[in-house]
């Protein structure tokens, strides 16, 4: 089920007013009931895989709860990393290796037929298998009492608003949350529709606006010439950013009118004065992941010089791979990862200061040059390949005019101008905490205008969220 | 003020938003929607009032091929039998049932409609179509059209209230459904699914003449074999609730109702899968026809009347049908509604003698290549001509199966054309085409400017070709005016005469 689908505009409310219905010691039942409804709308056999998860870190936690020493905790934690390392291994990566060896080996000129697996990939698996490897790592480290109620522990896995796209939560977090007995309050309620209001705007306007355009160049960038390829790339930019920030603002909403506050995603990213500022402001929850389960473990800042540029690097190309198993994740965390270490060199070399005033001509210069650095890198993960990345980017600088021209490139200018305002209006906060403290007027206004744009100028061509692929 | 009070004064305030926000998208919006998203609209509405006889259906009532003199629609046919009646027609490729009921909901100003003639293809309940990937844009084009408030119809499409699946998501159903549908039959027979056979085929296939494995005889086995192996559960499938909502549409109309089963290449069909896949569609034809006859509805069964030569397409499984095979339809669902209709029927017989004598006023009456062709920008007679000019270089294009011109008649042809413009101009010409057959492809072209008066005005141009032997085996004639002078020249009262 999508959240911009008439089943979510059903679905959400029956289950909140369910939620508010009946006794809280009982909600956790109906939420992880929801939760599996939600997700087996999409594929019902792919529920088996989260309760496999489920099951196993259940399993792990709890004998890891029972041990003292974590020496004797280790194979409970590896059972646990090989079964969510295992599921991503064999619906995400195991046809991308596969692949690759056949092409070293017919580099060799050895030719292998070696076997392909053919099914969908599970949406969200890299989204909740994260969430519960966090947690039997935490477990592990001592930093968490394993949890003993196998239902709370499954609606932690599974809770629908963040079940496929994050964000991705910490037990220590979320858990607490789910076990209040939350009360109907209004704040909730306004807070969470303002949220998802504001969600469905960016995913269905902007987003799903651009979409086409950007499907249209990438197609065959070439036809379109440089200004075509300029245009598309700029598209994405707004594009893979309201359709993901749009997503985890619906999800923060819908989880806020039950009371939950799930943590927030995006901080206006591309007003980011630099590369470690932008992964600070762009998928937080995710960067924040391998900050404490990969980067810290692996030592973190605290170590050499050479040591901690491969900590860095590390965590950027896993970071890539995560989203998806092609060269073009690869490079892209690459990218990230050059443009961090050589922007931290300059900021060291030059002594510079890491905090400007907002707003002010250096930080608008320094949020462009951010921008650009993620457009270029964002090719890479639009790409297929990369041959494609290359034809991009050969297209753009060529000087060619093309043989075509963008459809509805004029409503998407519109749309990218209105963005960038409202962007630049909610610099560092959240929608519903910039509305909260306007005129009642202002507000009925700007509801009604978001739900009239949503109404009249929604995409209407299938677009899925960009981050359930992952 | 109380929490539920509080609440219930913003709900109040959103309903009376959005009930105005529905006369704002009728005033200014619905029309630009429609234009973008259901353009189906503009077909319904140039449906006339008056109309009495209304056909509704996919391509096979359209598609004709080049060969075809007579290349009018199924429906088209179908007014040469009630000449005095207002037959009119609606034609969406790839539709079916589900479409057809939104879109006779939507016909609200044709009043008189007396009979509606649905078209049921037995292809449109197999799973392969039933899941298509043509389906999602089908049923998004309905969505503004459903019975509801204008700005509730822009919700549903806004927010995807209509089937969306992807390719990859597609094919899986169609497989799933193929695999779990179990085949039975009173006889033996060795596959228990179609996909069973499928892979029969694609694995053991069938054998050519040197008893290897013939590909393109096996591929198209399997097509056909998933295409019709199936069993229709008259309880369960979408189709079936589609066809029952016309019914119950046609009775609060009062509408006679008919549908047109469809012919299928039965003939084909047994030559590559046997006996056995015709048992399929005969009991798939069997329970569509007594099921919707029990319920009043006249059911037309054309599905065993055209042999395998009426089918255009000889690859795959299609109901794209010859002229001939389009005119035997159109005879059967003639004789159906004179059920209702009898004082307005009168007999047809198409092609009492062998043709050798064409003409073209290019009114539209006879329907040619090239159709498009046709202005009003400029006419001798009537209304129209054929224009052709640097974008369009040919003319209205008169072409024919060379084999049914009589042998008696195929030594010289004179093709006289009424034409406008730059005809002294060495860069047109009059063209005869003659392809196909195992000889030599016959291409003579004669250039105007000898022939014409040397006048830009009306004048009638004519020459006389000589075909003789060299055109004789040939499968397929063509006759055109060739405009190669960039400038506008219109053609009228085309005349083809075979001697």
């Amino acid at each position: 089920m999508l959240f911009n689908t008439v089943d979510f505009v059903w679905f959400l409310p029956v289950v909140i007013l369910g939620y508010y219905l009946i006794k809280p010691k009982y909600r956790w039942a109906l939420l992880l009931a929801a939760s599996y409804y939600f997700y087996m709308c999409w594929k019902l056999e792919y529920i088996v895989l989260i309760l496999f998860s489920t099951a196993v870190d259940y399993f792990c936690g709890i004998q890891m709860g029972k041990r003292a020493s974590k020496w004797q905790k280790r194979p409970f934690l590896l059972l646990s990393i090989l079964t969510n390392l295992g599921l991503l291994m064999a619906f995400k990566y195991f046809n991308f290796f596969t692949t690759s060896a056949e092409d070293i080996l017919g580099a060799f000129d050895i030719t292998v037929a070696l076997p392909e697996i053919d099914v969908l990939l599970p949406v969200g698996i890299s989204f909740y298998t994260f969430q519960t490897l966090g947690y039997s790592i935490d477990v592990y480290q001592g930093k968490l009492q394993p949890e003993r109620h196998l239902g709370y522990f499954a609606l932690y896995v599974s809770f629908f608003p963040q079940l496929v796209a994050g964000p991705i939560e910490r037990f220590s977090r979320l858990t607490p949350q789910l076990k209040k007995a939350h009360a109907f309050s209004y704040e909730n309620l306004q807070k969470g529709l303002r949220l998802v209001l504001f969600g469905l705007f960016a995913k269905m306007v902007v987003a799903d606006n651009f979409a086409p355009i950007v499907d249209e160049v990438y197609s065959d960038p070439e036809a379109y010439g440089s200004g075509g390829v300029a245009s598309a790339m700029l598209f994405y930019s707004f594009q893979i950013y309201c359709d993901f920030f749009g997503y985890s603002l619906i999800a923060i909403g819908s989880a806020r009118i039950m009371g939950i506050r799930l943590m927030d995603n995006f901080k206006t990213p591309y007003l980011a004065t630099g590369i470690a500022d932008f992964w600070q402001r762009w998928h937080i929850s995710l960067s924040t992941w391998f900050r404490d389960y990969l980067y810290f473990p692996l030592g973190g800042n605290r170590v050499k010089l050479l040591r901690w540029v491969l900590n860095i690097s590390v965590v950027f190309i896993v970071s890539g791979f995560w989203h998806g198993a092609h060269v073009t994740f690869l490079v892209w965390g690459f990218i990230f990862a050059v443009t961090y270490l050589l922007e931290n060199a300059m900021t060291s070399l030059f002594k510079a200061r890491t905090q400007v005033p907002f707003f002010s001509i250096k930080h608008l210069l320094l949020s462009l040059k951010t921008f650009l650095i993620v457009t270029f890198a964002w090719v890479f993960f639009r790409s297929e390949t990369m041959l494609d990345a290359g034809t991009v980017f050969r297209t753009l600088l060529s000087g060619d005019r093309g043989t075509m021209e963008l459809t509805g490139a004029s409503f998407a200018w519109i749309i990218f101008g209105l963005f960038l305002c409202i962007d630049i209006l909610l610099f560092n906060k959240r929608f519903d905490q910039w509305i909260e403290n306007k005129s009642w007027l202002f507000r009925w206004a700007t509801y009604s205008l978001l739900v009239f744009a949503i109404l009249l100028y929604a995409g209407v061509e299938d677009q899925p969220f960009i981050y359930f692929q992952f | 003020m109380s929490l539920l009070q509080k609440i219930a004064l913003r709900f109040f305030a959103l309903v009376i938003l959005l009930v105005a926000m529905n006369f704002i998208y009728i005033a200014f919006f619905l029309e630009s929607d429609l234009q973008k998203h259901s353009e189906i609209i503009n077909d319904l509405r140039v449906i006339p009032e008056n109309t009495e006889i209304l056909y509704i259906g996919e391509s096979s009532n359209n598609t004709a091929a080049a060969m075809d003199m007579d290349k009018r629609t199924i429906s088209g046919f179908l007014t040469d039998y009630f000449p005095e009646m207002n037959v009119a027609s609606i034609t969406k490729p790839a539709s079916h049932s589900g479409i057809y009921k939104t879109l006779l909901k939507n016909i609200e100003h044709a009043k008189s409609i007396k009979t509606v003639v649905v078209t049921l293809n037995l292809r449109s309940f197999n799973a392969e179509w039933v899941n298509s990937g043509l389906e999602t844009p089908l049923q998004k084009s309905m969505v503004l059209l459903q019975d509801y408030p204008p700005l509730f119809n822009r919700f549903m499409l806004s927010f995807k209230g209509y089937p969306i699946k992807t390719e990859r998501e597609r094919s899986i159903i169609i497989h799933e459904a193929w695999e779990n549908e179990k085949l039975t039959t009173p006889h033996d027979f060795p596959f228990e699914s179609s996909l069973a056979w499928r892979n029969h085929f694609e694995q053991v296939g069938l054998k050519n003449a040197s008893g290897e494995y013939d590909t393109i005889r096996s591929l198209l086995a399997r097509d056909y074999a998933s295409t019709y192996a199936f069993q229709i559960d008259l309880d369960n499938h979408p189709r079936i609730a589609d066809f029952n909502e016309i019914i119950e549409l046609a009775k609060r109309k009062n509408w006679n109702l008919v549908f047109n089963l469809l012919a299928e290449n039965t003939e084909k069909a047994e030559g590559l899968c046997s006996k056995d896949l015709v048992f399929f569609m005969r009991e798939n034809r069997d329970k569509l026809v007594k099921y919707f006859s029990k319920k009043g509805v006249k059911v037309v069964d054309n599905l065993e009347i055209l042999d395998n030569a009426q089918f255009i397409d000889q690859e795959w499984p299609t109901e794209h049908y010859f002229e001939q095979g389009r005119k035997t339809i159109a005879a059967n669902v003639a004789k159906a509604i004179r059920n209702f209709h009898t004082e307005a029927f009168s007999p047809v017989e198409y092609y009492a003698e062998p043709k050798y004598h064409f003409h073209n006023d290019c009114e539209g009456d006879d329907v040619w290549m090239l159709m498009s062709s046709r202005t009003r920008e400029e006419a001798y007679s009537g209304e129209y001509s054929s224009r052709t000019d640097q974008d369009n270089i040919y003319s209205l294009n008169f072409t024919y199966p060379y084999d049914k011109i009589p042998d008696d008649k195929k030594t010289e042809v004179t093709v006289s054309m009424m034409l406008k413009g730059p005809v002294h101009d060495d860069a047109a010409s009059f063209i005869v085409d003659i392809s196909g057959g195992e000889k030599e492809r016959f291409w003579s072209g004669v250039s105007l400017k000898p022939l014409s008066r040397g006048t830009e005005g009306w004048q009638r141009v004519s020459h006389t070709f000589f075909l003789g032997e060299a055109a004789n085996g040939g499968e397929l004639i063509s006759i055109y005016l060739l405009n190669n002078t960039g400038n506008p020249i219109y053609a009228d009262d085309i005349d083809i005469q075979f001697k």
